[in-house]
């Protein structure tokens, strides 16, 4: 089956507990034995962002990833880019449950990683692309273009209120506030030229979120959010 | 099993890496029944090295004094500064003899999902080491993994516009490494990083 590797942790001795999103069943883990090995020939760890194939051998609770190889060349991400593939990789962690089919979130994962390869990339689009698909995949993906009680197109310098169960809506103040430029620019997977657009929206997704993967701090935001000093770069998303 | 002090020793010498029950049980006993003089030697070297053995205070690496014997020793380019993720690391460098600056050692790398940032490996630390240093070239060798990865793309970023060299070791093919048996990711890098050949 096709898959990637989310993490993998040392397990016992000289093997890994490594955590898959697969296609066919969603997010699992095996154990690889023996791959630690230090001074012998151990077979290669299999390697995050990196699309490969896989058959699931053994019987009971445990299952070992064997005939593990490669589909594609290997995306090479770096800097930022590495570091918002962490994330998606967290995310998918904390808000999955184990052995759920996803095959539209497997593919959304492929596509986000292709891009994140791209030379400029925005990552504030590929990032909020990928959220919103994921939370299409938890079930409570949102209507983007239209307001659920008075049913209208939104309009781009309106305010509206987002509620994590209904939608967007006109009136009734309730959630998170957002522009229509954001929520289109969302829905639009384009990126958005002011600061606080990219906060705003960047807010609001985590706000959406929240109820699936707590409130605990995701530790690959720390890569790019310290220290960073105010680059003029359009292509960094500053607070993603 | 015979007593509980027994018990309490294999237990404690299960601390050691790649020992599980049956190789402290086998340690214990030959501690106990052939060697009980190595053993008295054994804990107590253990627990001096405890007390004495501290972290130099400018580049972390286990040191009886305040700085370690390569920090002190005036010999060694003091403008070249060479990052590395583990002891272990230190150890293969500075064996290789390829190397004649100084060190700072982190503790690990950026692994995001076990929850390592960048404060638990000393990132700090390091920018504490770097200030009013004479430091001019900073080789960054950690390890060619994706947390390694990560670990030289935030150094890199906290240095931006600092002025240092920055370099890190060349990745890609081993030495004795046949081509057709490299996998994708270090055939990649050893293209990527490919360099002119000089006559
Ligand atoms: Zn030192």
């Amino acid at each position: 089956m096709d898959a990637f590797v989310l993490h993998a942790r040392p397990w016992r001795d000289t093997s890994l507990m490594v955590d898959w999103l697969t296609e066919e069943f969603g997010w699992i883990t095996t154990v690889q034995r023996g791959v630690r090995q230090i001074g012998k020939k151990s077979p290669p760890r299999p390697m995050a962002f990196h699309r490969l194939t896989m058959q699931l051998a053994g019987r009971g609770e445990l299952k070992t990833a064997t005939q593990i190889e490669s589909v594609a060349a290997p995306h090479l991400l770096t800097g930022q880019a590495l570091a918002v593939g962490f994330y998606f990789n967290e995310l998918l962690l904390r808000a999955l449950h184990r052995n759920a089919s996803l095959p539209d979130l497997f593919h959304a994962y492929a596509r986000s990683l292709e891009q994140l390869a791209q030379p400029a990339v925005e990552f504030g689009v590929v990032i909020r692309r990928f959220e919103c698909d994921l939370l299409i995949e938890l079930g409570v993906g949102i209507d983007w273009r239209h307001t659920v009680d008075s049913g209208q197109t939104l309009a781009a310098e309106q305010m509206y209120w987002i509620d994590a169960q209904q939608g967007i809506l006109s009136d009734h103040p309730t959630g998170f506030s957002a522009s229509g430029r954001v929520l289109m620019a969302i829905a639009d997977h384009l990126p958005l030229d002011i600061a606080a657009d990219r906060r705003c929206a960047r807010d609001l997704m985590h706000y959406l979120l929240r109820p699936h993967v707590g409130t605990a701090l995701f530790h690959s935001r720390a890569l790019w959010q310290a220290g960073l000093p105010a680059a003029p770069s359009t292509l960094m998303e500053k607070n993603p | 099993m015979f007593s509980p002090k027994f018990t309490e020793l294999v237990h404690a010498l299960r601390c050691l890496p790649s020992v599980g029950q049956k190789s402290a049980q086998r340690m214990a006993l030959h501690l106990l029944e052939r060697d009980r003089l190595g053993a008295e030697i054994l804990a107590r070297v253990i627990s001096q090295s405890l007390q004495v053995i501290g972290r130099c205070e400018q580049c972390r690496i286990f040191s009886e004094t305040k700085k370690c014997s390569v920090c002190m020793d005036s010999t060694r380019n003091v403008t070249q500064l060479c990052i590395v993720e583990s002891p272990t690391d230190w150890i293969a460098i500075e064996q290789s003899g390829a190397y004649q600056g100084l060190y700072f050692l982190l503790s690990g790398r950026l692994s995001p999902l076990d929850g390592v940032g960048p404060h638990e490996i000393g990132i700090d630390q390091l920018m504490a080491r770097l200030e009013d240093s004479p430091v001019e070239e900073i080789i960054i060798a950690t390890s060619a993994t994706l947390e390694g990865e990560a670990t030289t793309a935030y150094i890199m970023e906290m240095l931006k516009n600092k002025h240092y060299h920055i370099t890190r070791l060349a990745q890609g093919i081993p030495m004795g490494g046949e081509l057709e048996y490299l996998d994708a990711h270090t055939l990649s890098l050893a293209l990527k990083s490919r360099r002119t050949i000089e006559d």
